[in-house]
């Protein structure tokens, strides 16, 4: 009696909760079938092409609000530092001719440029830190603030808020990434310690 | 009638659901920025709290009493209140997205606050009438509604307070949300 009950407790639970899922389950996937939401994927395939500098040079506050405007017709040639080749790819992806950067909304730079802060000059004033739009400057209030090289995106907020014109944009000739360091023989040599005995004490004397 | 609106205005101004029963607090600070955002946020947690009600309270008499389950009360009421809240946000999502816009980050405080299960269990615990089980959440949500809408306009003029430094951030929120609650402490008595 008590064995049947329990085993007929367990089944019913078992079939409500089953149930349960499946009703509610099924009311989840009736409502995203009634309510259909259109993202639109072109958005997202035109900002994958920009070059995420934030920089707003094509009068938009960023890439994305960029790429929306694209999507709904606007014109393809206002990122400078995307350049020609950004033109080029967003032309292929719409299928429409290149056209050329307009100048009206800046000049290509043939160089990758990152800001660089004179640090000796810096006050600590953090009004480059609230202009950068990708968060690659690092510092505090009357502290020396300076960039990330590597999430630095070259975007010339920073250069003009700062009061003392601290900040240089600076070709950079190789990415940061890519950076050697002086060859190993050097390295060993470096550090007074390291370096052989011997010819440490006929440095000395 | 008198009956119903006196339950209407005890709970919406003596037996506060969010200043005086402290449910659902902390999707309240964090839904409470802007009036404009909480209003809609008010509207939906409102209509939320009112259906899940309903439907609770059907799925608690019909399915789990019957089969004398109620220990998977909690449980259930779970999935009843998340099923509404994700198909409520595919309909904002799809047919009004403007509106979606503006609660950007919002809609998942409808699924997560308290508020709902909470007065859905009190009904059940206190064995209410369809009929008043509805118009239990209904008063909750309305309750919840007023206090978010006034809240969210007491934080807009904090913005622009010249607050003490010792009590900026989440302490003076917090101080404006017991303040607002012993003044609607003053209230009962009223009904």
């Amino acid at each position: 009696m008590d064995a049947a009950l329990s085993a007929n407790a367990y089944l019913s639970t078992l079939v409500a909760s089953l149930g349960l899922a499946l009703v509610f389950g099924g009311l989840v996937r009736l409502a995203s079938m009634l309510f259909p939401v259109e993202r639109d994927l072109r958005i997202l395939e035109i900002d994958d092409l920009l070059p995420q500098t934030q920089c707003g040079q094509c009068g938009h506050p960023g890439c994305r609000p960029y790429a929306e405007a694209i999507a709904d017709g606007q014109a393809i040639n206002r990122c400078p530092p995307g350049g020609q080749a950004t033109i080029d790819a967003l032309a292929l992806l719409l299928k429409v001719t290149a056209p050329n950067l307009d100048p009206e909304h800046g000049l290509e730079s043939p160089h990758i440029r990152v800001a660089f802060i004179r640090e000796d000059e810096c006050i600590g004033c953090t009004k480059c830190i609230l202009a950068c739009p990708v968060d690659a400057i690092v510092g505090a209030a009357k502290l020396m603030h300076t960039v990330i090289v590597d999430e630095c995106t070259g975007c010339d907020l920073c250069v003009e808020p700062c009061p003392v014109d601290c900040i240089d944009m600076l070709p950079l000739a190789r990415p940061s990434h890519d950076w050697r360091g002086p060859p190993a023989a050097l390295l060993a040599q470096l550090i007074g310690s390291d370096r052989d005995p011997v010819q440490r004490q006929q440095e000395v004397l | 009638m008198s009956e119903f609106s006196s339950v209407l205005m005890g709970a919406i101004l003596i037996n506060n659901v969010m200043l005086l029963q402290l449910l659902g607090v902390s999707a309240f600070l964090k839904i409470a920025r802007t009036p404009s955002a909480s209003i809609g946020m008010a509207i939906a947690t409102t209509i939320a709290v009112t259906l899940t009600s309903m439907v609770n309270h059907i799925i608690d008499h019909w399915v789990l009493i019957p089969l004398q389950l109620s220990y998977l009360r909690t449980l259930t009421f779970v999935l009843v209140i998340s099923t509404l809240a994700q198909s409520a946000t595919l309909f904002v999502e799809a047919r009004r997205p403007p509106l979606y816009l503006a609660l950007t980050g919002l809609m998942p405080f409808l699924a997560s606050n308290t508020l709902i299960l909470a007065v859905a269990l009190q009904n059940s615990a206190a064995d209410l009438s369809f009929i008043h089980s509805t118009l239990a959440g209904l008063a909750a949500g309305l309750g919840y509604a007023l206090v978010l809408v006034l809240f969210a306009a007491v934080c807009e003029r904090l913005v622009a307070a010249d607050v003490p430094r010792p009590f900026q951030g989440a302490a003076i929120t917090l101080i404006s949300a017991g303040l607002m609650s012993m003044a609607f402490m003053g209230l009962s008595g009223i009904v």
